[in-house]
């Protein structure tokens, strides 16, 4: 039943962009966000797509796994499409029939718009896609650490996330055994209209309070016991490391953003 | 109450590159009042296999015929076979969730719309067949039970929606000797009481001397089926099974040359007089 979900989307591989430093595949991420919604024209987002393309080319993840995370989102990129091509009143007028219009500006913005959103999608969803989530809280902890001195706590949020994702697999697994004992016990989950449906969860979700706390508790004190006190001088198994991929993928992401935004301001 | 399995197959994620079968064309009967033990290697198919007997998993292919009847997967149909084939999963005081004991054991039997007298009444039975004092614990937080007693509160919970059969997972896992003894003591009273008990089990030793019959699940395949003498031979170690601790003694003593115990007997007591027995008659 739910262990048809398969979590997380690492596609494993042993891609130039998989090898490397996921500060940097983050920092790129995050630049090439910003300027993707600075840009106005078809020609720069053109130059965004080969960017785009070069990229996933570079992962050797297939297209078909990217594509895939435009499926719980075709309708709110349709819902876009559609509302920028008919409540744009501004420019020329392509076509008129009763109250409708449709407008070259208003097309150019829906297609625009559509380009900017899959390529954003496609873009963050490489990130996920060949960044185990292991590797993003590491580098996300190592981005975030300068603010320990301001007293933000880097390393217990990095801690939490970690184990956050560590324990969604067993959580599931729980769940699916715990919803199946209710079950043999005559539970239904899905009948009844909304308060039924709510009420009929507490034979679920007590049993699993339950046992995460059970759980919380007894990954305590495996932690104490191995002496963990925390991120002060602790250090990593396999320490982040910068090579010359890093800062080739970043000249090149520097070059094509520049370019993106220079196009744009030309035409 | 018998029960039938049909041809069952059962394919994990179909149709994905994770496909992978855990079942495969499994077939058996077991009659009413049997007491049978499943035994198999863990990711054998077990768990699977009786996940299936109840509706909780849909075969791939094949049926379950519980009573001689088949059921689909209407909600009627799902609700009465759960009423005839109750299933105690491994570490089942995980279940627990309700505020006192005798609600807690209720849910069961409300569920499947039983009235609040005989509700009551159920209740009572239940936690009595598991041998535990009604009046004291009814009231009590499950969450106050000692590890033992929840784990009979849980069972009982599965009892009192009276099940003609009843699969038990593993049920004394994790609980000390004297715990074991008492469980299986109550396991086997059910049995006496007529019901059809189905054991998986880990133990040999314990499936051994209690089992009328032995199902051997290996690679999600029925691999073997027979009386625990006919299953606990050097044959069994094939599918990476171990004998009865009592059985390996017994055959290495007649390896010896000297003696010719049975062994088909698996109680302690009785093969303690039969090696008595056959070294007075060897003096």
């Amino acid at each position: 039943m739910l262990n048809d979900i398969t979590f997380g989307q690492f596609y494993p591989s042993n891609s130039l962009v998989h090898k490397m430093d996921p500060r940097f595949k983050l920092v790129i991420t995050f630049a090439f966000i910003i300027v993707l919604f600075l840009i106005n024209s078809i020609p720069g987002y053109l130059t965004a797509t080969v960017f785009v393309l070069i990229s996933i080319f570079a992962s050797r993840v297939p297209i078909k796994l990217l594509a895939k995370n435009l499926k719980p989102l075709w309708f709110v990129l349709i819902f876009m499409f559609v509302l920028n091509v008919f409540l744009t009143r501004t420019g020329n007028v392509l076509l008129s029939f009763w109250v409708v219009k449709i407008t070259d500006e208003g097309l150019l913005r829906a297609v625009v718009m559509l380009i900017r959103l899959v390529m954003l999608i496609f873009f963050t969803g490489l990130l996920t896609l060949t960044t185990s989530p292991i590797q993003l809280t590491v580098g996300i902890e190592s981005l975030f650490s300068p603010l320990k001195r301001i007293g933000f706590p880097a390393h217990e949020m990095a801690m939490m996330m970690t184990i956050a994702l560590r324990f969604i697999p067993t959580l599931i697994e729980e769940t699916d055994k715990i919803m199946k004992a209710q079950m043999a016990r005559g539970a239904s989950f899905d009948t009844g209209n909304l308060m039924q449906k709510a009420k009929s969860m507490i034979p679920l979700l007590i049993p699993l309070f339950v046992s995460a706390f059970r759980r919380a508790d007894e990954l305590a004190l495996a932690m104490t016991s191995r002496c963990y006190r925390g991120g002060e001088g602790r250090t990593r198994m396999n320490p982040l490391k910068t090579g010359a991929v890093d800062w080739i993928a970043s000249a090149v992401t520097a070059i094509f953003c520049g370019l993106m935004i220079a196009i744009d301001l030309i035409l | 109450m018998s029960i039938k399995a049909e041809n069952l197959t059962y394919t994990y994620m179909k149709g994905t590159p994770f496909e992978a079968t855990a079942i495969e064309d499994v077939s058996f009967e077991i009659q009413d009042g049997e007491f049978v033990a499943i035994i198999g290697h863990t990711g054998s198919g077990k768990s699977t296999l009786i996940q299936m007997l109840n509706g909780l998993l849909k075969p791939t292919s094949g049926r379950v015929l519980v009573d001689n009847v088949a059921f689909g997967e209407s909600k009627k149909d799902l609700k009465e076979v759960r009423g005839k084939v109750g299933i105690v999963f491994q570490y089942p005081e995980y279940q627990l969730f309700e505020e006192t004991v005798a609600k807690d054991v209720a849910f069961g039997p409300r569920n499947q719309g039983v009235d609040e007298e005989e509700i009551e009444k159920r209740v009572k039975n239940a936690i009595e067949d598991m041998g535990l004092d009604y009046e004291e614990i009814k009231d009590m937080s499950p969450f106050e039970l000692s590890g033992g007693q929840k784990r009979r509160v849980a069972i009982a919970g599965v009892l009192a929606m009276k099940p003609q059969i009843i699969v038990f997972d593993e049920p004394t896992a994790g609980l000390d000797p004297k715990g074991r003894e008492l469980l299986f003591a109550r396991i086997e009273r059910l049995k006496t009481k007529g019901k059809t008990i189905i054991l998986v089990s880990h133990s040999m030793d314990d499936v051994a001397r209690l089992a009328d019959r032995v199902f051997v699940m290996y690679n999600g395949k029925l691999a073997a089926t027979g009386t625990p003498k006919e299953i606990f031979c050097e044959e069994c170690k094939n599918y990476g099974l171990y004998l009865p601790q009592i059985t390996e003694l017994v055959t290495k003593l007649n390896g010896t040359g000297k003696f010719n115990i049975d062994t088909g007997v698996f109680n302690v007591e009785d093969v303690v007089d039969e090696i008595i027995k056959e070294m007075n008659s060897n003096a």
